[in-house]
């Protein structure tokens, strides 16, 4: 059996590792800044991508993942303000350590235990993401489609905020991929005679709006003038002794990051408190946990960052992006050509080859940015939010010009983004919308595809194979299991005051 | 009732409301096409169902919100209601989108994030200065000259 190894060209190319170091840098810096994530930064990188090949700007955004990820407990140990949601439980004991004058040591260990987190994730994602792939061979129109429920279902259950909310946002996500062209008529639908729209809207101009601009747009009504600055930080690597008794923390928390991490709508914010919690519970030191100890970091920081690697499985897999960020992934990678799912696997091998290798190197080379970035934290954070902000407008827009060519399509991402910022004071989930947006197009495809197959029976769905019926039971009982939560909610809330 | 449970309940009401819009649409827009009717496949059968699933979980929205008592909403009252600059913030931001439609990137950005940069309080003039021409004219020339990426532009040739 012969391997090919072109893709180690690509993935080793001056190009590719270049574009590994700036964006693992920019996403280190963004991560960061407080406010500003992994979706801000990708949104903002997004037209730097377009005039690159497939494998550098894949990499690029990776870099922007991983780093932003890794970024966040920067902050949240420094000054006690996670850069990113995914950084709050790091908080915990980042910043106890950080009071007591140990700083270098708790980001030192918040290091360590991020690129070990990445690292494992990344060989999970090696041998499970072909395993998915050829079990996803099986899947028909109609596995497909409620493969696409169950994400949205997902997504919308484990949304902050309401599960209808949630729901009605995906519902409404869905639609908006709608407008445009029917692809099998030919026939408008909403385009209200705008010729514009009879393309569809622009999903990387909306995703720009919603997010980036409604972010920016947010954070600026806050008018916060400024975080605080840090002087002398410096990262202290843990000493190969000071892990003994903790390899098996690193080792559980990476693996629940990697679990959490595949399961679509969870995101790194749940799978870091889900393995602090874990990690306190089996801890012999349980009781220093929240005071400044080294495992409730190792916990927070090595699932935070597996969960980078294992999202990208069912994003590469099966096409189905779990959480905002893939999605973008996913929408670069429609931009250059490629389309995740099944077909990857077989006709891009080359490409997700790569990414393989490209993750490593992230990791690695994250290991070797912090300890510049840490000491140049103080100065990037002395940079007014309000010009941070106002670049990410400007930013913003360039990328949703450039995305199309259309300059209409700033508008749209202007647009969304006051939507957005009204929907976020609404307390709507952003995410639902978004994944629904993307998936859109599949979802109505393997919808008319299967009932056409089924003789236009959409009740035959779920008993169509095993998979199916295990995928549309899963997504009842996600559905019924919200009402029947609120109604015992509301019986115990009534016995209580009688 | 507090003033950012009103915002609530009133976004909920609008994304009900857009919902109806566009599902009397797709009910006075004649279909779309006839489409494979043996399968109950339309243009319009997919958009009709999602219509119905929005609107109907706008309006159980609704209902939850209106009528669940201020003291069970007491966690989701905390988020910060917007000040007035942000809505000044947000009208340049579409009115320097619009006019880079019409008039091409440099220009509408040269005039127009001063405005924004002031607005939203940068009166320090290094930074002010610095600020402006790394977002104006130098990513232009990163992106346009560069880069190689396009961005709209006024006269040919790519010089405005």
């Amino acid at each position: 059996m012969t391997i090919d190894l072109a893709f180690l060209a690509e993935a080793l190319s001056p190009w590719t590792l270049l574009a590994i170091v700036f964006g693992t840098v920019l996403g280190v810096v963004i991560g960061a800044l407080p406010g500003l994530g992994s979706v801000v930064g990708l949104s903002i990188c997004l037209p730097f991508t377009f005039g690159m090949d497939t494998v550098p700007s894949l990499a690029l955004l990776l870099g922007v993942y991983c780093g932003s990820v890794y970024g966040g407990s920067i902050s949240a140990i420094l000054i006690n303000s996670p850069g990113t949601p995914q950084s709050a439980a790091t908080m915990l004991d980042g910043y106890p350590m950080a009071e007591r004058g140990e700083a270098g040591q708790a980001l030192g260990w918040a290091t360590a235990a991020s690129v070990a987190g990445g690292l494992l994730s990344c060989i999970v994602l090696i041998l499970a993401a072909p395993q998915l792939a050829r079990f996803a061979t099986r899947f028909g129109s109609v596995e497909v489609f409620g493969l696409i429920l169950l994400a949205l279902t997902c997504i919308a259950a484990v949304s902050k905020g309401s599960m209808v909310k949630g729901l009605a946002m995906g519902a409404a996500g869905l639609f908006v991929a709608l407008i445009g062209t029917d692809p099998v008529t030919g026939a408008a639908r909403f385009t209200f005679g705008i010729e514009f729209l009879t393309a569809g809207l622009d999903l990387i101009s909306v995703v720009i709006g919603l997010f980036a601009l409604s972010e920016a747009f947010s954070r600026l009504a806050l008018r916060r003038m400024g975080a605080p600055t840090v002087a002398n930080a410096r990262v202290i690597l843990p000493a190969l002794r000071a892990w003994k008794g903790r390899v098996v923390n690193l080792f559980r928390s990476s693996l629940i990051g990697c679990l959490i991490g595949a399961l679509p709508g969870t995101g790194a914010a749940t799978a870091a408190f889900i393995s602090y919690a874990s990690a306190k519970q089996a801890s012999p030191r349980r009781d220093d946990f929240g005071k400044g100890e080294p495992d409730g970091l190792i916990a927070a920081e090595s699932a935070n960052n597996a969960v980078t690697g294992s999202a990208m499985i069912p994003t590469l897999a099966l096409g189905i992006p779990g959480d905002v960020v893939t999605a973008i992934l996913l929408s670069a990678m429609v931009v250059h050509g490629i389309t995740p799912g099944v077909r990857l696997m077989t006709e891009h091998l080359d490409v997700v080859n790569a990414i393989f290798v490209v993750l490593i190197i992230v990791n690695i080379v994250m290991l070797v940015v912090a300890f510049p970035i840490v000491r140049a934290f103080g100065r990037i954070l002395s940079v007014p939010e309000p010009i941070i902000m106002v670049g990410v407008i400007v930013f913003s827009l360039i990328g949703a010009i450039t995305v199309r060519g259309n300059a209409l399509d700033g508008v749209v991402a202007v647009l969304f983004g006051m939507i957005g910022y009204a929907l976020r004071i609404g307390g709507f989930p952003l995410a639902p919308f978004v994944i629904g947006l993307v998936l859109g197009p599949q979802f109505e495809q393997n919808l008319r595809r299967g009932l056409l197959l089924n003789e236009g029976d959409i009740l035959s769905f779920p008993t169509a194979s095993w998979i199916s019926a295990v995928i549309f039971t899963t997504v009842a009982l996600l559905v019924i299991a919200n009402p029947l939560k609120a109604l015992m909610t509301f019986g115990r809330n009534r016995q209580k005051q009688s | 009732m507090t003033q950012t449970r009103f915002a609530r309940i009133g976004t909920s009401a609008v994304f009900t409301l857009i919902g109806v819009v566009f599902l009397v649409a797709a009910y006075s827009g004649g279909g779309a096409g006839a489409g494979n009717l043996a399968a109950g496949d339309t243009p319009n059968a997919l958009p009709r169902i999602l219509l119905m699933i929005w609107v109907g979980l706008g309006i159980v929205d609704l209902f939850r919100l209106s009528f669940t008592s201020a003291a069970e909403k007491k966690g989701e009252d905390d988020a910060e209601l917007p000040g007035t600059a942000i809505l000044g913030v947000m009208v340049l931001a579409l009115v320097l989108a619009i006019a880079i439609v019409f008039a091409g990137y440099l220009i509408p950005v040269l005039i127009i994030l001063p405005l924004l940069l002031y607005l939203t309080g940068t009166r320090t003039p290094f930074a002010f200065v610095l600020s402006y021409l790394l977002m104006g004219p130098a990513l232009w020339f990163l992106f346009h000259h560069l880069l190689g990426i396009r961005l709209p532009i006024l006269l040919s040739g790519g010089l405005l």
